[in-house]
């Protein structure tokens, strides 16, 4: 029975194969779609996952783990943090996240077609970490104005995933956050379940928290996040930290709930697709900094070490942005170093500057040096002191 | 003997575990086949600089002589290089330079078998080894070609003056194979346990009565109780490791057991360390007390699409294809899937005298989306397989993914053995920027191929880096 199912199965992807590559014969034939080859090309791909490529030389043996497995972990702990976004704001966060794939996906497409080279997974996790790091409220053409200059801005001017200095999610929101600062860090929705009338389901009944989308977005300022209420010119009202935990606060869609963060954490960290060295230490460093300044200059930073850790992105991003391979160091010194500084700068910027967040620039600033880091950090080899023969 | 500590270990590395179609059980001798081809290149050093050439002895024999088992067919005693022997009786019925499965071409003895299997006289040297001195050993040991089965041959080395006699201070054996695959050693092991015993012996005699150091995998309490038993313990120290790849290399070994480092770009030697693998100790013992030149060897026949795995003793120089049979399509390799070469031939590929193992992995089946599979039977230095711990895993060539550009995820820096960068070392040598690449001790690198192995993103790291390295001695 599971024979059958598995010869049903090759047999299956075999025709798949003819098919697709019948398609790219055809579309290569044909003279004004002749360059789209390459998404066929890709599609197919994406279907098989270079499963019938075979190692050409030693070793003959290779780990089982490509990169469209690599790529797929961060994407899945993100849907229960969209599925808990739904909740709290509608189903508008869904559309959110879609228009991200439509606008990242297309502007990805148009540079594999015109540059030829291939399709690389990378943006789909692209797409999701910038979609889940923006706030409720945001107009959706802003959403599509910035995936796509983080997708062809931060990555594809750089030559395409694995070669661009900066973290591209991270650059379609630093945008966004320049251009825009009202609706970026002004206007929050109050998420649905605390709403008196709002039932158990929450927002799976909603397209968004209030009834008449005309006005809500207009003044949308509802309330305030838990950044904005600690800035001393908003009174230092501190969050109580089980919502905090539970996530039932405004904030950006993806940052909210502490708890479902660290479950998807621990689960990228058992297998080994983040290193702890950057997530623990970024948290880590922002604690003990925070309650040191805390303690130093009050006036300006009103938030305790533990508030810092647990308001705003700060653990989002140290569990998703800056674990991303390409622009974090590769030497355990270098992560070390890393996220130290980042979660250093995320302070200071969130008390001395007038942005109530602090991560997104602390993250592009890091990953300039990344590179550096590494190139001063290459662990010292076990071979002995060459001797002279 | 004493069993010192805890399982030791090193930084790095990785454990494969056993993979479907391995060859278990006891070791069958096969019959003599009925061709044999005999490289002479011999691979001998391949590391580092100081061994920039291969070696070539001088034939002996013409096409249509007669040879009988053992007979030493091509020596040349300036050379670094031991002598080759004839490994079935018969006629020499070609000699043509051919493609060594190693690269380069080679001088290629067939000798076509007369169906007699006729020995030389075999004399023994001595009943005792302790009336030999160890001059005389190592003259015995050179003329039966008991060299260049690991990668520092023993005699080669000793008569070359790279490890002088006065200068090994210690001997170590090599009784932990963790490569996939590979388990004749094993199994050798527990066969010739005697034969294994007084050839460590032979050998540290030899060798001026120098410390012994065994290193063997933690799970053969049966022979560490036997050593215990046969070997004094003032000067044997037994050490269980934990049979993680790379183990059994050399550098890695010696750092393992006795904390000293191998010199960059040097030899185990160079530290006053000589390694000798199980098969070298019992072709020491039977050289010495038997008589017999090296003419066989132990290798497992394995591999996913290989037909009945086995642990088998065979002639050195018997074609692959008197050897294995492939039931579906498949590579085949020459040597351990991690370093070894591929063979397109089988019939003009034959077993060297260093091929621990010939394994025959399926070629890769189109699945669709590998992206959401359990992965029972999964191998993979990350977790994201359900990996079953009591399962055998599955093996094929298959890439398993996409290739890609580096996302500098650093896995590769994670396994390497030697705690080098090999991506960067790579993105150097790609770049021609040899000396950078030097300067992150490129020459270091033990071409263990773990790099390659981990790379979600396909690149062949290693491959890279031994480019860098030829072309660094150029």
């Amino acid at each position: 029975m599971f024979e059958k199912l598995r010869q049903l199965h090759h047999r299956l992807a075999e025709g798949i194969d003819r098919l697709m590559h019948g398609l790219e014969a055809r579309v290569k034939g044909a003279k004004p779609i002749h360059r789209l080859d390459v998404i066929v090309e890709g599609l197919r791909d994406a279907i098989l996952g270079g499963s019938d490529r075979q190692a050409k030389q030693a070793p003959y043996l290779r780990d089982a783990m490509g990169m469209q497995r690599y790529m797929i972990m961060p994407i899945l702990i993100c849907l229960p943090l969209l599925l808990f976004s739904i909740y709290l704001y509608g189903w508008r966060a869904l559309v959110i996240v879609l228009v991200t794939y439509a606008a990242g996906v297309l502007a990805e497409l148009v540079f594999v077609v015109v540059r030829r080279h291939e399709i690389t997974e990378g943006v789909l996790v692209t797409c999701m970490l910038f979609a889940l790091s923006l706030p409720p409220t945001i107009p959706l053409w802003m959403v599509a104005v910035g995936i796509v200059f983080g997708v062809i801005v931060g990555k594809e001017f750089f030559g395409g995933s694995g070669h661009n200095v900066f973290n591209p999610a991270i650059v379609g929101r630093g945008f966004l956050l320049i251009t825009f600062p009202p609706q970026m860090t002004l206007e929050w929705f109050k998420p649905l379940s605390f709403g008196g009338d709002a039932s158990w389901l929450g927002g799976f009944l909603h397209y968004m928290p209030f009834n008449d989308p005309a006005t809500a977005i207009n003044d949308a300022v509802t309330t305030a996040t838990p950044l904005l209420l600690i800035k001393p010119t908003s009174g230092a009202i501190e969050t109580p930290l089980w919502d905090l935990f539970w996530g039932v606060h405004a904030g950006s869609l993806g940052e909210s709930s502490m708890l479902l963060l660290l479950l998807g954490g621990a689960l990228l960290l058992a297998t080994k697709i983040i290193d702890w060295r950057l997530t623990v230490v970024m948290l880590g460093t922002m604690f003990v900094s925070g309650e040191v300044l805390h303690m130093l200059f009050p006036a300006k930073f009103a938030a305790t070490g533990l508030m810092q850790v647990m308001m705003g992105g700060a653990v989002y991003a140290a569990i998703l942005n800056i674990t991303d391979p390409v622009t974090s160091p590769m030497t355990l010194r270098g992560k070390w170093l890393f996220a130290i500084g980042v979660g250093l700068l995320t302070v200071l910027i969130r008390g001395l500057t007038g942005y109530n967040e602090g991560v997104t620039f602390a993250i592009l600033l890091g990953n300039m040096f990344a590179p550096l880091i590494d190139r001063f950090t290459v662990p010292k080899s076990f071979a002995g002191e060459a001797k002279s023969s | 003997m004493a069993i010192l500590g805890n399982l030791s270990t090193f930084k790095g590395g990785h454990y494969f575990g056993y993979f479907q179609g391995r060859a278990t059980g006891e070791l069958k001798a096969l019959p003599a086949p009925k061709r044999v081809l005999i490289p002479l290149r011999q691979r001998g050093f391949t590391r580092g600089e100081l061994h920039k050439t291969w070696a070539e002895p001088k034939l002996l024999v013409s096409v249509g002589d007669a040879v009988k088992v053992g007979q030493i067919i091509a020596r040349d005693d300036d050379a670094r290089c031991s002598p080759v022997h004839a490994t079935i009786s018969g006629k020499v019925s070609a000699i043509k330079s051919q493609e060594h499965p190693f690269g380069g071409q080679s001088q290629t003895v067939t000798i076509d078998s007369d169906g007699k299997d006729a020995w030389i006289e075999l004399t023994p040297h001595a009943q005792d080894f302790a009336q030999l001195s160890p001059e005389q050993i190592g003259k015995i040991l050179y003329e039966a070609g008991v060299a260049d089965l690991g990668l520092e041959g023993f005699p080669t080395a000793y008569r070359s003056g790279l490890a002088e006699p006065g200068k090994v201070k210690y001997l170590v054996i090599n009784a932990v194979n963790t490569e996939p695959y590979v388990e004749a050693e094993d199994a050798l092991l527990y066969e010739e346990f005697d034969k294994f015993a007084t050839g460590v012996k032979l050998l540290r005699s030899a060798l001026g009565n120098v410390e012994v150091h065994v290193g063997i995998g933690y799970n053969k309490p049966r022979i560490v109780e036997e050593l215990q038993k046969r070997i004094p313990q003032e000067w044997c120290f037994i050490r269980p490791l934990l049979p993680k790849y790379p183990q059994g290399e050399d550098e890695v070994l010696v750092r393992t057991l006795l904390n000293v480092r191998v010199p960059l770009g040097g030899v185990a030697s160079q530290v006053g360390a000589l390694v000798c693998d199980v098969q070298q100790a019992v072709a020491a013992y039977e050289a010495v007390l038997e008589g017999k030149p090296l003419v066989e060897r132990a290798v497992s026949l394995a591999g996913s699409a290989v037909q009945g795995p086995a642990n088998v003793r065979v002639r050195i120089g018997t074609p692959l294809s008197e050897l294995i049979k492939l039931k579906s399509p498949g590579t085949a390799v020459l040597g351990g899937v991690m370093h070894g070469a591929a063979v397109s031939d089988l019939q003009t590929a034959s077993v060297l005298r260093d091929t621990k193992a010939v394994v025959a992995l399926a070629h890769p089946q189109k699945v669709l989306n590998m992206i959401t599979e359990l992965g029972l039977r999964k191998d993979s230095h990350t977790k994201v397989f359900l990996t079953m711990p009591g399962l055998e895993k599955v093996a094929d060539v298959g890439l398993h993914g996409l290739e890609r550009a580096c996302v500098r995820c650093g896995y590769c820096l994670d396994v390497c053995p030697q705690n080098l960068a090999p991506i960067l070392i790579a993105d150097f040598v790609r770049g021609d920027k040899l000396q950078d690449a030097k300067d992150l001790h490129m020459n270091a690198c033990i071409e263990c191929g773990l790099c390659t192995y981990v790379c979600p993103s396909k690149i062949p790291v290693m491959s890279h880096i031994q480019e860098g390295k030829r072309k660094a001695l150029e």
